[in-house]
């Protein structure tokens, strides 16, 4: 019966071993799933569990680099206009705060937050991070610590600090967050990113169980490599000063905005840069329009008008077409092209010098003197005074004007608008180099805004003004230069005159040229007067821009005596002994 | 039943424990004289001949092992106290890193201080409530002039 019966089973056909087969699958499966698993782990994954792995016993931290540091010039030592500081943040542990609703309520009256926003935190149980407030006070530390609540934490921040305030503003820019770092934005920060922010370095070391690095293993040590420090060429006393000035010249007239530069014209450097109104960096978010963020002193191109004229006149004279004593006769009015060209105000003035010609500023003058360079010969005059190209100052977003209209040689029209300061755009950096042109015996200076960079390992590195180039001849500057002072004793621009002080300059009210038609704004003006002092042997020149004064119309009642203002604070401040009577 | 005791000789004083034989005959291990009296014979022959050379291996391999066993325990007391003390000194490092960080922090704030009192808007609003006066003419005192001179 038993071998009956064991024959049988021997005989069974393949399907009766289902059992045996399903299980062989399963195992063959198990092994292929634990295979693949493996595969995942070991091979696809290997990466992200090493570093797991890493992260448990090794501490790897990127060292960030300390951000270099600006300076103002201040006498002899230095002003600190962007700093680096160690503030401290609070932040949350959601999951971790024991009744969330008791310590908002007190979270809230210590740090003076609204204490539902604080309850919406706190109230995410799942939730591992909230930040509370940035830039804690002394007093929120201390407060916050004494109550040691649970799941309420503190951590240090570094915040770029600007202990002057608003000052220079535009010149620093400041540091903000792009949405994934904080980068310099605007001014200085941003145009010396990458040497002031400095490379980062990394630490890579094992640790014990408890978190904290054991110091007798070996660690990988690349060190951060600090970034560099700025010494400006701006004066902390004469930028407070001139923001002074520049502030209540604006509200003093109702004006839209303002802008003074003060520069040395033997080295180019700027001394003072102002523009109004400004913002305060350690608060740019409050800014609402960000066009306040611009730098209009070398961003924004205007048709600068009578101020243009000088320039104009340093060419007729280095061309030896003119003298200041040679003459013409002004009929009131030039025809061209089918357009009329009069003098400001419609007067005729019959014969005058080319002296008088800027003391009166006529345009009709300086269309004659145009006339008698020629138009290739002027084009290459203006852009050899630096109009038309970019003057190189180490700022973001500089504008290199417009000079377009010159390139067409037969369009005399263009030309001769030109010559009085219409039809060409440029920018107030380019305006103060071209006077500091005439200033400095003829020679374009690069302006400088950086004097000095300390690296960080303590060595300074001086830098040295620059030479662009020769533009007109000694001779030829100085005889400008005397007519400009002609022009305050005599002309327009007696208001800009400082007592005891040889003063020259010009002034110039320009119309503003509608944007995306032909022709100018209604009653829109831009007054500006660029000089120096003393004529000389000039020491300062100035360029002060008034846009749209509400109250007078010309540049002689508003920029003028910003530039008086500002011209006598300087000679007073360099100590420059007075050589006329007063 | 035999009841046999082995006692001290001489000066080697060995106990043994009582043995018992087992139907009259005596155990056999009972025979042999005790380890110690065997090593004391083994002494008494090295005596009479060769002394010197048995005594001078047996002082060798007992320097030998007792140098190295010295030098393992020498260079672990050496090792420990290196990894103390390097740990000691890492410790202190990060002590003074932490001081020097915290001197740091404490100058920074020192000087970000300075810098808003030395701040001319701060200057200018300390002069306003001192009832200071701006200064509006500058008078050059001529240096040439005997006055000038004293």
């Amino acid at each position: 019966m038993l071998r009956k019966h064991l024959n049988n089973r021997d005989f069974h056909s393949p399907i009766e071993h289902w059992r045996i087969y399903i299980l062989v699958f399963f195992i063959i499966l198990a092994a292929a799933v634990i295979f693949i698993r493996l595969y995942s782990l070991q091979v696809v994954a290997h990466n992200k569990y090493l570093s797991l792995a890493q992260n448990q016993h090794e501490i790897f931290q990127e060292l960030v680099p300390e951000r270099g540091e600006i300076f103002l010039k201040d006498g002899k030592s230095t002003y600190p206009l962007a700093v680096n500081q160690d503030l401290q943040m609070a932040y949350a542990v959601p999951r971790e705060v024991e009744e969330p609703e008791k310590i908002a309520l007190m979270i809230a009256s210590i740090l003076d937050i609204d204490e539902g926003l604080l309850k919406e935190k706190f109230s995410d149980e799942n939730d591992l991070f909230e930040i509370i407030k940035h830039k804690l006070t002394d007093e929120e530390i201390s407060k916050v610590k004494e109550l040691d609540l649970p799941g309420i934490y503190m951590m240090p921040e570094k915040f770029r600090y600007y202990p002057a305030g608003g000052l220079a503003a535009h010149i620093v820019g400041f540091v903000g967050s792009d949405g994934e770092k904080y980068t310099g934005r605007y001014g200085i920060e941003s145009y010396w990113e990458e040497e002031l922010h400095g490379k980062a370095g990394s630490l890579n070391q094992e640790r014990d169980t408890g978190g904290r690095w054991i110091s007798i293993t070996d660690r990988d040590l690349q060190p951060a490599q600090d970034g560099i420090d700025l010494v400006l060429t701006i004066s902390y006393p004469i930028q407070y000063e001139v923001e002074k000035i520049l502030r209540e010249t604006v509200e003093k007239h109702g004006a839209d905005d303002g802008t003074i530069i003060v520069m040395e014209p033997a080295t180019g450097k700027i001394l003072a840069l102002a523009n109004y109104p400004s913002f305060n960096p350690n608060n740019y978010s409050d800014v609402e329009d960000m066009s306040v963020f611009l730098n209009p002193a070398v961003s924004f191109t205007y048709e600068c008008g009578s101020v243009f004229k000088p320039v104009t006149m340093a060419a007729g004279i280095d061309d030896g077409k003119i003298e200041p004593d040679s003459t013409y006769v002004d009929t009131g009015s030039v025809h061209e092209a089918g357009y009329t060209i009069t003098n400001s105000e419609g007067k005729t003035y019959g014969q005058q010098t080319m002296t008088k010609v800027l003391e009166e500023s006529i345009n009709t003058g300086v269309i004659h003197v145009e006339k008698l360079i020629g138009n290739r010969k002027f084009a290459d005059y203006v852009k050899r005074f630096g109009f038309g190209n970019r003057s190189g100052i180490e700022l973001p977003a500089e504008s290199a004007g417009n000079t377009k209209n010159l390139k067409e040689l037969r369009k005399d029209i263009q030309f001769f608008t030109a010559a009085f300061g219409q039809g060409v755009a440029v920018t107030p950096i380019q305006l103060i180099n071209s006077y500091a042109v005439i200033a400095n015996g003829g020679k374009l200076m690069k302006p400088q805004i950086i004097d000095k960079i300390i690296h960080p390992d303590g060595t300074e590195e001086e830098i040295r003004p620059q030479e662009i180039r020769r533009v007109i001849s000694e001779e030829a500057a100085r005889k400008v230069r005397e007519m400009l002072r002609s022009v305050v004793v005599n002309g327009h621009g007696k208001r800009a005159d400082v007592p005891g002080y040889l003063v020259g300059g010009k002034t110039g009210t320009a119309q503003v040229a509608k944007v995306n038609e032909k022709g100018y704004e209604e009653g829109v003006t831009i007054g500006s007067f660029a000089g120096f002092a003393p004529t000389d042997d000039p020491q300062f020149a100035i360029l002060v821009k008034i846009y749209n004064p509400k109250d007078v119309q010309w540049a002689e009642s508003t920029a003028a005596p910003a530039f008086s203002k500002v011209m006598k604070f300087l000679l007073e401040y360099y100590k420059i002994k007075p050589t006329e009577e007063y | 039943m035999i009841k046999r005791r082995i006692v001290a000789k001489r000066k080697n004083f060995h106990w043994q424990p009582s043995v018992h034989s087992i139907g009259g005959k005596p155990a056999r291990h009972s025979l042999r004289p005790p380890a110690t009296a065997r090593h004391e014979r083994a002494g008494r022959q090295a005596l009479a001949g060769g002394t010197k050379i048995k005594s001078k291996q047996i002082l060798g391999s007992i320097n030998l092992s007792f140098v190295v066993v010295f030098f393992i325990i020498l260079s672990g007391i050496i090792y420990m106290y290196s990894i103390n003390n390097s740990a000691v000194k890492g410790y202190k490092i990060r002590q003074e890193e932490k001081e020097i960080s915290g001197l740091k922090k404490s100058n920074e704030q020192l000087r970000i201080k300075e810098a808003e009192l030395k701040s001319l808007y701060h200057i200018e609003e300390i002069s306003k409530k001192l009832n200071m006066t701006e200064l509006n003419n500058i008078s050059y005192i001529d240096e040439t002039s005997p006055v000038a001179l004293r």
